[in-house]
């Protein structure tokens, strides 16, 4: 596993070596997974009971002001970021 | 007076009733034990005692009027990671070190409702993500019964603080043995509820089809009266359901898995859970050996979602709207800059790991197979409970560690969960309850029932635990 490689993805830097050990060990250990037959077997990714619900779409959130004062920068109540395009350097 | 943070929710609310004493001094004394007891444990992370005064003044009022719930004028812990209208929220984690709740989870809200009084917020393994509490950004929180060793986790500060008498109950998460582990290695009682028997509203995310907000008291009946006061539909939870689980049992089918006792299992906790099968058969139980055949995968398949899960709910911590932790050149490099500084090494590896089994090329191999597995996980399960009514077993394979001993190998710290993942995997409920105790450390029996029957955790674990008051 290119550990740096993969940890670009998250946008995590990680430093030469870091985490390599132990993940050759924990994806040892998990890929017993392999051995089990599941040929029959569907797939679970969530094991909510309940289907397609459904609420009214209304605003609702009062809580505003308090977001807002959460933000590191703001400008006229809005969220500032940084500029999204830029130049490669 | 000196006693009172000794007794259950249940003997406080008499008290409370009868006027033996008020909200607020229950409060005070509450308050009195932290200051006396937490520079040593260190369970919370935020004290919320101005708040707690108020909301026991409050609560007097109520009773003086005669609106007593179970739950009115008695003050609790709150992990972390559940939000409190107000109140720093900080998952454990540097990222949100200064972020303060905007709103109050759907559990909060009920407890308010009840009365509650919130005496502050207790320590984790940052995001959850742990089973020592040692993976908290701030400190380790100490096992009251050895200092020198962990109180479980990743809820460690909620279960520390129940223990140490610091509260009354407290309110843990449990993803893949949050609540349990803890619960056993510190001596009390705690349960998972089914998935979608708690709203999940309001609290931080970590793997969003495992995590369940559950109870952590001292005693069986407590546990069931903070759950009944959590449970139920909520609009803001979509998978969050109403269920009836009030059904008696009659004659109690336990079953025992015969996979549970294999090698790994500390040999007093293996005797102990013996002698509390022992017990049932001798109450008039039917004691039955059991297979759940993939049990030696579940650990495996969990270390693949949750992970997975967790990569996806952590990308909205990149510094933008909250947690701003350091500066970037450009967009790009802010994002770097502020996970790489926020994030502590258990939740870089738990995201790079989910990244890895998400990733283009690996994910049939390991996502798409581990869900798969899960589903044969969920169907051992299901076959078992056509024949029993519970299944038993120990809450950990191992007693408390000590603190630094598993931290430089994770695979070893995640052994400590082997028991407890194919609960949440399964989407089960489960409760861990004390069964003695070995050279003074405390030990957890786990029992697991089918889906929404809580009520059979409850009946079962009460006979058992009243064997121990009568010792």
């Amino acid at each position: 596993m290119e550990v740096k490689k993969i940890a670009k993805l998250a946008y995590l830097i990680v430093e030469e070596k870091e985490f390599e050990k132990e993940f050759s060990a924990i994806l040892g250990y998990v890929d017993k997974l392999k051995e089990v037959d599941v040929s029959r077997a569907e797939e679970t990714a969530n094991l909510s009971c309940s289907k397609n619900v459904f609420r009214e779409d209304v605003e609702e959130r009062k809580e505003t002001k308090d977001i807002l004062s959460l933000m590191p920068e703001t400008k006229n109540n809005y969220l500032e970021v940084k500029e999204v395009f830029f130049e490669n350097e | 007076m000196s006693d009172l943070t000794k007794l259950t929710i249940k003997e406080l609310n008499q008290g409370l009733k009868a006027k033996d004493f008020s909200s607020e001094e229950l409060t005070l004394e509450f308050l009195k034990e932290i200051e006396k007891k937490d520079k040593d444990i260190k369970a919370f992370l935020t004290l919320t005692s101005e708040d707690a005064l108020k909301q026991a003044k409050e609560a007097d009022k109520r009773i003086k009027q005669g609106e007593i719930d179970l739950l009115t004028g008695i003050p609790c812990a709150i992990k972390d990671n559940i939000m409190i209208k107000g109140v720093r929220c900080t998952a454990g984690s540097r990222f949100l070190e200064k972020y303060v709740s905007p709103y109050d989870a759907t559990v909060i809200k009920k407890l308010k409702e009840n009365g509650a009084v919130f005496l502050g917020k207790t320590n984790l393994d940052e995001f959850a993500m742990g089973s020592s509490c040692e993976n908290s950004a701030f400190y380790p929180t100490k096992n009251p019964h050895d200092l020198s060793r962990v109180p479980g986790g990743s809820s460690g500060g909620s279960a520390a603080s129940v223990a140490a008498g610091m509260c009354a109950y407290a309110l843990g998460s449990d993803t893949g043995g949050s609540i349990r582990q803890p619960a056993g290695f510190c001596g009390i009682v705690g349960l998972k509820p089914t998935y979608g028997s708690v709203s999940r509203y309001g609290l931080i995310a970590f793997a969003s089809s495992l995590d369940q907000i559950g109870p952590m008291a001292k005693s069986v009946e407590d546990v069931r009266i903070v759950f009944d006061s959590l449970k139920g539909r909520d609009e803001m939870d979509s998978t969050s359901i109403e269920a009836n689980n009030a059904e008696d049992l009659k004659k109690i089918r336990i079953g025992v898995p015969k996979e549970y006792f294999g090698k790994g299992l500390d040999q007093s906790i293996e005797k102990s859970i013996r002698e509390a099968i022992a017990f049932y058969e001798k109450q008039g139980a039917q004691i039955s050996e059991i297979s759940l055949p993939h049990t030696d995968y579940a650990l495996a398949c969990y270390y693949i979602i949750a992970p997975s899960e967790a990569s996806a709910n952590l990308a909205r911590f990149d510094g933008i709207r909250y947690g701003k932790v350091a500066e970037g050149k450009n967009l790009i490099d802010y994002y770097f800059q502020n996970r790489t500084k926020g994030f502590g090494t258990e939740v870089k590896r738990r995201i790079i790991l989910g990244t890895y089994t998400l990733s283009a090329g690996y994910y049939d191999a390991y996502y798409k197979q581990a869900l798969k597995v899960r589903t044969l996980i969920k169907k051992d399960f299901e076959k078992a409970f056509e024949k029993v009514d519970v299944i038993l077993g120990p809450t950990s394979p191992c007693l408390p560690f000590k603190i630094g001993e598993k931290t430089d190998d994770p695979l070893s710290m995640y052994l400590a969960d082997i028991y407890t993942v194919s609960v949440n995997l399964a989407g089960l409920p489960a409760i861990s309850l004390p069964c003695g105790e070995s050279d003074g450390l405390p030990m957890g029996m786990q029992l697991i029932a089918p889906a929404f029957k809580e009520n059979n955790l409850f009946i079962t674990a009460k006979i058992f635990e009243q064997k121990h008051d009568n010792q």
